[in-house]
């Protein structure tokens, strides 16, 4: 990640909106040969240090005449931070004050020796590289070597392509001017589970809205617990984590409400569609291979007038948020079941399950729980108890009982 | 009137106030700031208002309160008795904050002990206390002041370190970060160096604490109201204040500030010359098209987008060249050679050299093999480099602005300043450290080598103009302002 010294935007005043700098295919096609010549420099330059591999991408990039210095600065971030550094722990420290104790009796070290002092700077420095048993030389080039700008680098990632610099750079730049974010809403539709999850993960705090019921969409606004007192950037580096866990989601918008230096009030604008692309894999159509098969039986015998959609919808209680595994719609009048399957086994899980869907429970009128063909005496007892509808999971059973027990159920139980 | 039940809990650097009813509730609003939150059904206030909230919510009638933050402990502290001999200003310090309700400001100059009356404070109050500091030497300092006055091992927050224990250090940063997770374990505050408490982001390490009881020291408040009004709501108001003048002769002891001018050679003022005609060219060209144009405005065009990139790498140009000037001036050759001389003069006294850059510091280090405390140094290598110098191992110390902000030196009668200083406080805060108190009364003194014909001249003048100095006794006759 950047600094945020390195952010660079761009303000469109009139529309009050922030950009934050770009490369793309088109304008900025010469960069992917510098990318190239960056990623070389570093590739082959283990054992130098750090400030002579920034010189040397300050020659690639500084002569392409579009590239301003902290967009330099950017890249050379980028770049450490794909390799690793010798940081010479305590090797210089040592070498130091062993110079130092020795020296402290010549001095002062002066240029030329007279009557008064006796020490000058050449005889002083072979008297201390004799005690030291090193060469003056070894001794210079090893003194200062844990300073940041002066540590080696060790190794580099070769596998880093210049498409995938370029990109990490324009992810890093968005990420960067997140940091002055003071708020941040997300507009989901699909993928929800995921993007919840990328909720939890980040510890900010939610208000959820449904926008549109058919297909559900949400708008989700999101910060921390002090900005109801004031606007604070102090959860910027939350979002700019988040933006990196979206960008392996679907179906997505940010927009973020960005505080500038002179406070007018701008905002920032992202979304999946952006061609933003994020170092997370995207993970697969369905988690497990029980809710591909539950899926797929609807798929063989579904219900005239029903449809079932997985994860499409939030139910949120104050600061928690629980998203169904899938929900059976009913087209004509919207009636939903709230459709969980449970099929894993240690008791922890099924506890926090049970816990869950009984805070939940109330939310939505109609459940479904399914448990596996035969389930544990563990599993059918902490289920059993929330009262809520429940099946065993049989590929033979056809999707039609399923609706019917859930309605039968629920509607006797809740009168 | 209905009985209602309201709970109170710390919540990241915020307190959540719930199961207040609406008319309660209004009325609250009325008297302390608060924000209704409907994220988590609560009322929510910034944690600094804890003592606030509680006395009103003592004074309401038929509501229970169900406190739920962290217990603050009563402390057994056993204090050295050299911790507890107090001069008399000190003493009128630690009487004027606790006579003012424990909240508030107090200003002494650096070297009259101001970490005294803090830890007379803290045996005062004995209660959980966490120290905020400037810089992580400092942590280092105040927790090994805390351990042979107070006999408390503190807990130290940052520079890698997370041990929180009832009294403990942090750097303001740190305090900044962590505050929403301890801010409720610490019932006192001391922030030192107090006035870098009002930057935007540093002030949540005071407003997400809950401490009532606030101390905050400085050898410069602000003079600007804003930022003096930030601190009065964060910390409290000045409660004692004592001026340089008041403290020298008292405990500071008079010092003499001797500058020394060195020409630059014939190429480093050729080459210095060339960049400063780039920089007046650029300068005009601008005021063509845009007469208010001004130097700051640079900044700005250098680091604008690629739109006007021609205007931009010229900006960016003049702002390396300017870099570039400073850079000449503080590496010219014969302030390397003045330096030398002043060594050999007072070769057999202790002398820190101070630098405006870490490659300056690093550069005379290994031209005078001498020890050099650069901003990054590990806590263990520069104890070793004070500690060495304070006995004598080591016979001049060489140290980057690291050194600002009272980090306790040896006392020194000697200190010479190679560019780097550009702003009253931190000339203060540098003297500070040569004015330590000795016993022979011998006159401290501040040599200042400037560059002719450039601009540190002119910087090292508006200092002498700073308040700081024309406050402070000082001798110098014309024959001080040049090297023999």
């Amino acid at each position: 990640m950047l600094r945020s010294e390195h952010a660079i935007v761009r303000m469109n005043y009139s529309r009050g909106e922030v950009h934050p700098d770009r490369l793309n295919r088109r304008t900025h096609a010469h960069y992917l040969q510098a990318a190239r010549q960056c990623l070389h420099s570093y590739a082959n330059g283990i054992g130098e240090d750090r400030e002579s591999l920034h010189r040397h991408i300050e020659t690639v990039l500084r002569p392409l005449g579009d590239c301003p210095p902290r967009r330099i600065a950017s890249f050379c971030k980028l770049l450490d931070d794909a390799g690793s550094f010798d940081t010479a722990a305590g090797r210089s420290v040592r070498l130091r004050q062993r110079v130092f104790e020795i020296a402290a009796d010549l001095h002062p070290i002066v240029s030329q020796k007279d009557g008064l002092f006796d020490h000058d700077v050449d005889a002083s420095r072979q008297r201390v590289a004799a005690e030291l048993g090193m060469s003056w030389r070894d001794i210079e080039d090893a003194f200062f070597a844990d300073v940041l700008e002066l540590q080696r680098l060790k190794a580099f990632d070769a596998s880093l392509t210049p498409e995938r610099l370029l990109a990490r750079y324009n992810v890093a730049q968005t990420q960067a001017t997140l940091y002055r974010a003071t708020r941040v809403e997300l507009s989901a539709r699909s993928d929800l589970k995921r993007v919840v999850r990328g909720i939890k993960l980040s510890g900010l705090m939610h208000r959820i809205e449904q926008v549109h019921a058919d297909p559900p969409a949400y708008r989700i606004r999101l910060d921390g617990p002090a900005a109801v007192l004031r606007g604070s950037t102090r959860y910027g580096v939350r979002f700019a984590k988040l933006l990196a866990f979206l960008l392996s989601c679907r179906d997505w918008q940010m927009r973020a409400s960005i505080r500038t230096n002179d406070g007018r009030p701008m905002r920032m604008v992202i979304s999946d569609r952006d061609g933003l692309t994020g170092e997370h894999e995207q993970p697969d159509e369905m988690d497990s291979q029980w809710e591909a098969e539950f899926a797929k039986c609807w798929v063989k015998d579904p219900v005239d007038g029903w449809e079932l959609r997985r994860e499409s919808q939030l139910l949120s209680i104050g600061q928690h948020v629980f998203t169904p595994d899938f929900v059976l719609r009913r087209r004509q009048d919207g009636q939903t079941i709230q459709v969980e399957l449970v099929g894993f086994w240690t008791p922890e899980y099924l506890k926090e399950k049970a816990a869950t869907l009984t805070k939940f429970s109330a939310s939505a009128s109609h459940w479904l729980i399914v448990v596996p063909k035969s389930p544990s005496s563990e599993q059918q007892q902490a289920m059993g108890r929330l009262g809520l509808s429940l099946i065993a999971f049989d590929k033979r059973r056809r999707p039609q009982q399923w609706i019917e027990t859930a309605l039968a159920t629920n509607d006797s139980e809740g009168g | 009137m209905k009985h209602s039940a309201i709970g109170v809990d710390f919540h990241e650097g915020t307190l959540r106030i719930t199961g207040c009813e609406r008319g309660l509730a209004d009325q609250l609003r009325d008297d302390i700031p608060v924000a209704m939150d409907d994220r988590d059904g609560c009322i929510r206030t910034d944690a600094m208002h804890a003592q606030r909230l509680q006395r009103w919510l003592d004074r309401q009638s038929n509501i229970t309160v169900d406190w739920q933050t962290a217990t603050q402990p009563c402390l057994k502290l056993n204090a050295r008795p050299s911790a507890m001999t107090l001069r008399s200003d000190q003493q009128d310090a630690v009487g004027e904050f606790i006579n003012g309700g424990g909240r508030g400001l107090v200003q002494m100059p650096t070297g009259t002990g101001k970490t005294v009356v803090a830890i007379h404070l803290m045996k005062h109050f004995a209660t959980s206390t966490l120290v905020v500091v400037p810089v992580r030497d400092l942590m280092y300092q105040w927790h090994d002041r805390i351990a042979s006055q107070l006999g408390v091992d503190a807990g130290l927050i940052g520079d890698g370190v997370h041990r929180v224990s009832p009294i403990s250090v942090t750097t303001y940063d740190s305090a900044a970060i962590h505050m929403p997770r301890i801010g409720d374990r610490f019932a006192m505050l001391i922030f030192d160096e107090v006035h870098h408490l009002s930057g935007p982001w540093r002030r949540d390490a005071a407003r997400m604490s809950t401490a009532p009881i606030r101390l905050g020291l400085s050898a410069t408040l602000p003079t600007d109201f804003d930022r003096l009004s930030v601190l009065g709501e964060l910390v409290g108001p000045t409660l004692y204040q004592q001026t340089i003048r008041e403290a020298s002769g008292q405990s500071l002891a008079e010092y003499t500030v001797r500058r020394i001018t060195v020409k630059l050679s014939a190429e480093e003022q050729t080459r210095y010359d060339e960049l400063s005609k780039q920089i007046q060219g650029f300068v005009a060209d601008q005021r063509d098209q845009d007469p208010s144009f001004r130097w700051e405005d640079t900044f700005k065009l250098a680091g604008s987008h690629d739109e006007e990139s021609e205007v931009a790498q010229r900006a960016d140009g003049a702002l390396r060249a300017s870099r570039m000037k400073k850079s000449i001036e503080e590496h010219a050759a014969s302030k390397q050679r003045v330096l030398e001389d002043l060594l050999r003069l007072h070769a057999d006294e202790p002398v820190i050299v101070f630098t405006g850059s870490n490659v300056m510091a690093r550069k005379l280090s290994l031209r005078f093999l001498l020890p050099c405390l650069l901003s990054h140094c590990a806590k263990k290598e520069r104890r070793e480099y004070l500690q060495g110098f304070a006995t004598g191992r080591y016979p001049a110390l060489i140290a980057n602005r690291v050194l600002d902000e009272g980090v306790d030196l040896p006392q020194v009668k000697t200190a010479i300043v190679l560019g780097g200083m550009s702003s009253g406080r931190q000339a203060i805060q540098r003297l500070g450290r040569v004015l330590r108190r000795t016993d022979e009364g011998r006159r401290a003194t501040l040599y200042e080598i400037v560059t002719e014909g450039t601009k540190e001249v002119m910087r090292s003048r508006d200092r002498r103009r700073n308040d700081a100095y024309r406050n402070t006794p000082r001798r110098q006759s014309r024959d001080d302002d040049h090297a023999s």
